[in-house]
């Protein structure tokens, strides 16, 4: 879905945010994008769906260099995003004005507008509450709205930059079961998040540091075992993770799979 | 300065239909030093209740009192002047950075206690003396603070309001987009500060387990009624009251009861990971000793 080709992005003082990034992400892979404060995560993201131009090398979105895109409003269909703040997102008056706003500019035909925010909120789980005003709707129902107005647009993929990072944890696992669905579906998804916890639902994550990938896409449970890398750059790991290095147990994931390895641990000592 | 609120009640949206109540008959006293943690879920009234708390926002009912301040006198006209209020409170928002707006840092710190009518020479003494303790180097005094990075922008932002040593400081979600690393830091600094001014601090906070590390009392809010007020260890035992709060357990505390529930016999009181490290290592060294002997 995106090919990354040592890709530059240069400030105007010339300080680079993104120094050689090469990278791909195969359609429908749910990616992770872990890295510290400033390490060019949004950056990075921002190239996806044009909304920044590399300074230099190269940017494939579904096959296409991001140059050829002549209509950005092309790009932007086949792209989502969605970001941190659930406020700054949201236009519309109503829950159905708010999805309807991308798909007005499009100009499609009414019935078609409708049958695509019927469906775009069903896959949210905000069917029902098309009428209702986002300002009374919880941060997480918000976040989900932001995500069915990138969805109305029907996109091959979707990014977020932090979109959980405000939200209570109700709210949050409100949004990981929108994107779990949304991924079985085939959906591409690249998550920009500090919240290593939600970095177990995804299939892949790459650590970014210093504008250049670090370590290489590869399975949470693998990236989570290689812990001084990531303490070299700054990536914390999951506190379950944390915890069962204190007992020395290393790539551990959820609390049941401590207990067990705790429990072997102990039977083999008793051994 | 102790803060005192009796059955204060704050709503919006006037009366009639529209209107909602943010915070409903909350009474609580906190002590001077105090560490708190306020949690609840989006929309329960936490940040209207840190407004309330500030002075920026007027109570409907009840009654606020910072020491000797009232910050809900019957007569409007009697209402606190800022000056007072800012001698006594200090207010962190989200994103406290997207609040920057004097040329240089210098500028930026100043602004406060000018206002508050320090001597230039107390400003410039106070500047110094945080700068150092916020492990941020003097040339910065010059630079724009838009040309900082987040981190230190995020610093430059919660030393404009420490600079007035406020007794009082309220943070809403202070730590919300910084990694790891920026966030220990951030709390040390605070924590600090705190230790060396004897500050009150209450932290509005989503990250359980950073509120279990520091805090020493817990509030939880639920649809504007104060649910829970108790010592933060004691607090994670109101396990169903938590989760009808939608509350998370700390993780260090879901650990020693999963090992609990798996049969394991320890305390469960941990707030820490090291602390639930601890009682795990222990439980499991008993159980070797009475399987071995």
């Amino acid at each position: 879905m995106f090919r990354l080709e040592n890709l530059v992005y240069e400030y105007a003082d010339g300080r680079r945010a993104l120094d050689g990034v090469s990278l791909q992400v195969p359609k429908g892979q749910w990616l992770a994008v872990l890295g510290a404060n400033g390490s060019g995560k949004s950056t990075l993201a921002r190239h996806l769906n044009g909304l920044l131009q590399p300074t230099a090398g190269r940017v494939l979105v579904a096959g296409r260099p991001l140059e050829e895109y002549t209509d950005i409003q092309q790009l932007r269909r086949l792209v989502g995003i969605v970001f941190q703040n659930p406020d700054n997102q949201i236009v519309g008056n109503s829950v159905e004005e708010d999805v309807a706003f991308g798909l007005e500019n499009l100009g499609l035909p009414r019935p078609e507008m409708r049958r695509r925010i019927g469906e775009a909120l069903q896959m949210v789980g905000l069917a029902g509450r098309e009428k209702v005003d986002p300002a009374a709707l919880s941060g997480g129902q918000k976040q989900r709205l932001a995500i069915a107005g990138a969805l109305a647009m029907q996109p091959q993929a979707l990014l977020l930059d932090e979109a959980t990072s405000m939200l209570d944890p109700v709210g949050v696992a409100e949004v990981l079961e929108v994107l779990r669905r949304l991924h079985q579906q085939g959906l591409t998804i690249v998550m920009i998040t500090h919240n290593m916890s939600e970095v177990l639902f995804c299939d892949q994550a790459v650590v970014l540091a210093e504008g250049r990938v670090q370590l290489p896409p590869q399975p949470p449970m693998e990236l989570f075992a290689r812990t001084a890398e990531l303490a070299r750059w700054h990536i914390e790991l999951p506190p379950v993770t944390q915890l069962g290095l204190l007992l020395g147990v290393e790539g551990c994931l959820s609390l049941p799979q401590l207990v067990e390895a705790m429990k072997s641990k102990t039977a083999t000592v008793q051994r | 300065m102790t803060l005192r609120l009796q059955n204060v009640c704050c709503r919006y949206g006037g009366e009639g239909p529209l209107e909602v109540t943010a915070v409903e008959n909350i009474s609580l006293e906190i002590s001077r030093g105090e560490l708190v943690g306020l949690v609840g879920h989006t929309g329960s009234g936490k940040s209207t209740l840190a407004q309330l708390i500030c002075g920026l926002i007027a109570a409907d009912s009840g009654d606020i009192w910072l020491e000797d301040l009232c910050l809900t006198p019957l007569k409007k006209r009697q209402r606190p002047k800022a000056i007072d209020l800012a001698q006594r409170v200090g207010m962190v928002f989200q994103y406290p950075e997207h609040q920057l707006f004097a040329e240089t840092v210098a500028q930026e710190l100043a602004y406060g206690p000018e206002n508050l009518g320090w001597t230039p020479e107390e400003i410039s003494e106070a500047t110094q003396r945080l700068l150092e303790r916020l492990g941020l180097p003097p040339e910065l005094l010059t630079v724009s603070p838009y040309q900082l990075s987040g981190g230190e922008k995020r610093k430059v932002a919660l030393a404009s309001v420490l600079i007035m040593q406020p007794p009082l400081l309220v943070l809403d979600e202070p730590f919300v987009g910084l990694d790891a690393v920026a966030r220990q830091e951030f709390l040390q600094l605070l924590l600090g500060w705190q230790k060396e001014n004897n500050s009150t601090i209450i932290c509005i906070s989503h990250d359980i387990d950073l509120l279990a590390s520091f805090c020493q009392r817990l509030l939880v809010l639920n649809r504007g009624r104060l649910k829970l007020d108790a010592p933060i260890r004691q607090a994670f035992n109101e396990v169903e009251l938590l989760e009808q709060c939608g509350v998370r357990l700390p993780t260090a505390r879901q650990a020693t009861l999963a090992f609990q529930a798996a049969g394991w016999q320890l305390p469960t009181e941990a707030l820490t990971l090291a602390e639930a490290a601890e009682a795990i290592k222990a439980a499991q060294t008993k159980a070797g000793e009475q399987i071995g002997g």
